[in-house]
């Protein structure tokens, strides 16, 4: 028997777990959101994320080709990659649009700073930013719910623009009745698949809650008629703010290490979207406070390491 | 802190039993962790079992004593589990043999000083037996006087069970042994902590434990039965870092130790046989065994046969912290508390991927490190990025490498950085 066995170093036991596990795992818990915005937008919203998915899996096969390295389509990362840049995007955008974004997301957003582990920022964000700022028109015409694609206003769009809110109730706020992007908008689905990741141990609670509660706290304070008079509830269920908090601002790669560097993430980003939304020249501030957050990330891990055994004052 | 799979139940109700020596045995001579011992024998000398074959050399070392009675028939380098190849006597038994060791007469314990004590200890070999196999009688005379002696039954290794067996079947040794020591080191306060998953080891202890002895029943996680963590959990401070145990007022003994110091003392017995689990899927007859140092893990291996697969991983030690075997030609020594014979499912090579940040490495660091980024400087060589990341304080019980998603090779990245950094 021994010339067939197996010397390494240790440990030689391993848990059950696997990159590929977790990010398909992800794009699971995505599903029913994904699956309300097609029911909500139609087929042109299918389009969009089967186009975002393709175009994120043709560029990373792509580029790992080129650079001579392991082809990593099946550990999910590209694909979760496009899924979220899909969601990202109103139903109603030309299909260029996803490709030219995921290629983005997938080339400057990730394998020009090394492949997966490597970048700073999250790419589907940064393709979502880059989509902005390249094409602002076709991404803020929304469509409102329905298959007979009237135009609408997002609930916080329309706010911004001074319209009365009072057309939504929670309850379509929250069953995602409402004009906006493919997967933000269902925020019932998207919190399924978030109590999902809890429950595989895919993320802790420290991000989401701290961005959710922070953002909270700034609407009910900073309201429009006095302080403590926001109506938080409303900007909790509009906009992005729950994918962003339990499916972007999660992101392992782009967030920091310990829970007390992600307990001042998630306090950043919910206080930096609260800044855009109530005083900011956009309606939706997800996107920028996650990328921005994402920028300091590497400095909140160089002063929230743990302490060492046997130094400073034990807790 | 993570929680393992235990993979105990395979050996756990399985008694100790006796493995008759067979009849070639290859006993190195260093089986501690320090300096090899002074050869006390040549070929052609005749052994008897218990006689010393080699006295302990320049500190840290201990001695060995031949296993069996027979004639040395050669000193050779053989194979050796921990440091690859060792000098060794080479015995061959003469069977039949009066195996039993002959007790000396019972001596009058009680009125033996500490320094008496500790020279027994030193002169049978002890050495501990948790793994690292550090000369006892060292550890058991700090420069300063310590309160607690922790005896360490934590065994919080997955498949281990001989520390368990040896808690059910010699409670009233390892209490003995366990004032016995707690006298050398002059403790007021005894503690034998037992892992959670060992409840009818902590009752039985719990019923006879009196006096300055008490039992701790600690939770299960790895690496609960490590020293630092041991020191932790059962006095709630910590060892300074850079330090050792005994400025946190402790000395840790395993129960595998602290039952040699009975049989040293009250029986004359030097260290010459230990108990260790020999399980995995590929065996079909999993045991805890009584096994004389010096044996071949291939005896254990066929004893626990017949093999119901190929092995694939032969691990002496558990499976978090031992050693792989290139061969099955490796002796038992003092230090052997297991020998893992795995198959195909449970010893396969995981491959290995990028780093993605998840954390989980951070958040099972019983040390607090950042495994994660202390793994990549270690790596890339950069050992001053590792220093900085606590490269001396890791201790290397492997909680990172076994939740990583990635299968990065943590442990061994950080063990080469640490070589590199001592050159």
């Amino acid at each position: 028997m021994g010339n067939k066995l197996i010397v390494t170093a240790a440990p030689h036991m391993h848990a059950h777990q696997s990159t590929a596990r977790i990010m398909w795992g992800v794009s699971l818990a995505l599903l029913p959101a994904g699956a309300a915005g097609v029911y909500l937008f139609g087929y042109a919203a299918l389009a969009v994320i089967g186009t975002a998915v393709a175009a994120a899996l043709a560029t990373e096969w792509l580029l790992q080709k080129m650079t001579r390295r392991q082809v990593t389509l099946l550990d999910g990362s590209a694909f979760l990659t496009g899924l979220l840049l899909a969601y990202n995007l109103p139903s109603g955008v030309p299909l260029w649009m996803p490709a030219v974004g995921s290629f983005f997301a997938i080339a400057v957003g990730k394998q020009i700073f090394g492949g997966l582990g490597q970048n700073i920022f999250n790419p589907a964000l940064a393709a979502r930013a880059f989509l902005m700022a390249s094409w602002p028109a076709y991404m803020t015409s929304f469509r409102a719910p329905g298959f007979d694609a009237v135009a609408s206003a997002t609930p916080l769009s329309a706010l911004k623009e001074g319209h009365l809110r009072q057309v939504y109730s929670y309850l379509d706020l929250f069953l995602g009745n409402k004009g906006g992007c493919i997967g933000e908008v269902c925020v019932v689905g998207l919190l399924a698949g978030a109590v999902f990741l809890f429950l595989k141990g895919y993320i802790t609670w420290h991000i989401p809650v701290s961005y959710l509660f922070t953002t909270g706290i700034l609407h009910y304070v900073f309201g429009p008629s006095g302080l403590f008079s926001g109506d938080w509830l409303f900007y909790l269920l509009s906009g992005g703010l729950v994918l962003g908090a339990f499916y972007m601002a999660t992101d392992y790669v782009t967030s920091p290490l310990t829970a007390q560097g992600q307990l001042i993430y998630g306090t950043g980003c919910g206080l930096l979207t609260a800044v855009i939304r109530l005083w900011g020249g956009y309606p939706e501030g997800t996107c920028y406070a996650i990328l921005m957050m994402n920028a300091v990330s590497p400095f909140i891990d160089r002063y929230t390491r743990g302490r060492i055994y046997g130094t400073g004052k034990m807790r | 802190m993570v929680k393992l799979e235990h993979r105990k139940e395979a050996t756990e109700d399985k008694k100790i039993t006796v493995l008759p020596p067979p009849e070639k045995m290859f006993i190195p001579f260093c089986q501690h962790l320090g300096k090899l011992g002074l050869l006390e024998v040549k070929p052609g000398d005749k052994v008897i079992t218990g006689q010393r074959i080699a006295s302990a050399g320049a500190m840290p070392s201990a001695a060995v004593h031949s296993s069996v009675t027979g004639t040395v028939s050669s000193i050779e380098t053989c194979a050796h589990p921990v440091l690859g190849r060792c000098s060794a006597a080479v015995i061959e038994t003469r069977l039949p043999d009066s195996y039993a060791f002959r007790a000396r007469e019972a001596r009058d314990v009680d009125s033996l000083q500490p320094e008496e004590l500790l020279d027994i200890i030193r002169d049978a070999g002890l050495v501990g037996m948790g793994g690292a196999g550090f000369p006892s009688f060292l550890k058991l005379k700090p420069p300063v006087r310590v309160r607690t002696l922790i005896v360490n039954g934590a065994e919080c290794e997955p498949y281990l069970t001989s520390d368990y067996r040896l808690m059910l079947e010699k409670s009233d040794e390892i209490i003995k042994g366990a004032l016995l020591l707690g006298r050398i080191l002059g403790a007021e306060d005894i503690c034998i902590a037992v892992e959670d998953n060992k409840p009818r080891a902590v009752e039985l202890l719990l019923a006879k434990a009196s006096g300055p002895l008490r039992v701790k029943k600690l939770r299960s996680f790895y690496p609960q039965g490590g020293e630092k963590q041991l020191i932790k959990s059962v006095l709630g401070r910590e060892v300074p870092r850079g330090k050792l145990p005994f400025e946190a007022g402790a000395v840790v003994q395993n129960v595998a130790t602290v039952f040699a110091a009975y049989e040293a003392v009250f029986l004359g017995k030097p260290l010459y046989e230990r108990v260790v689990t020999v399980t995995g899927d590929c065996l079909s007859n999993p045991a805890n065994l009584l096994v004389r140092t010096g044996t071949p893990i291939s005896a254990l291996i066929s004893f626990c046969g017949p093999l119901k697969e190929e092995p694939r991983r032969i691990i002496i030690g558990g499976p978090m912290m031992g050693i792989t075997q290139a061969g099955i030609d490796v002796p038992v020594i003092k230090t052997t508390s297991g020998v893992l014979v795995l198959g195909e499912k449970s010893g396969r090579i995981l491959e290995e991927s990028a780093c993605i940040r998840c954390g989980r490495c951070v958040r099972v660091c019983s040390t607090g490190l950042l495994p994660c980024m202390l793994g990549a400087a270690a790596e890339k060589g950069m050992l001053e990025e590792a220093k900085r990341h606590g490269l001396a304080d890791c201790l290397e019980c492997g909680a990172c490498a076994y939740v990583c998603p990635a299968n990065r090779r943590l442990v061994q990245y950080i063990k080469k950085a640490k070589a590199e950094a001592a050159r």
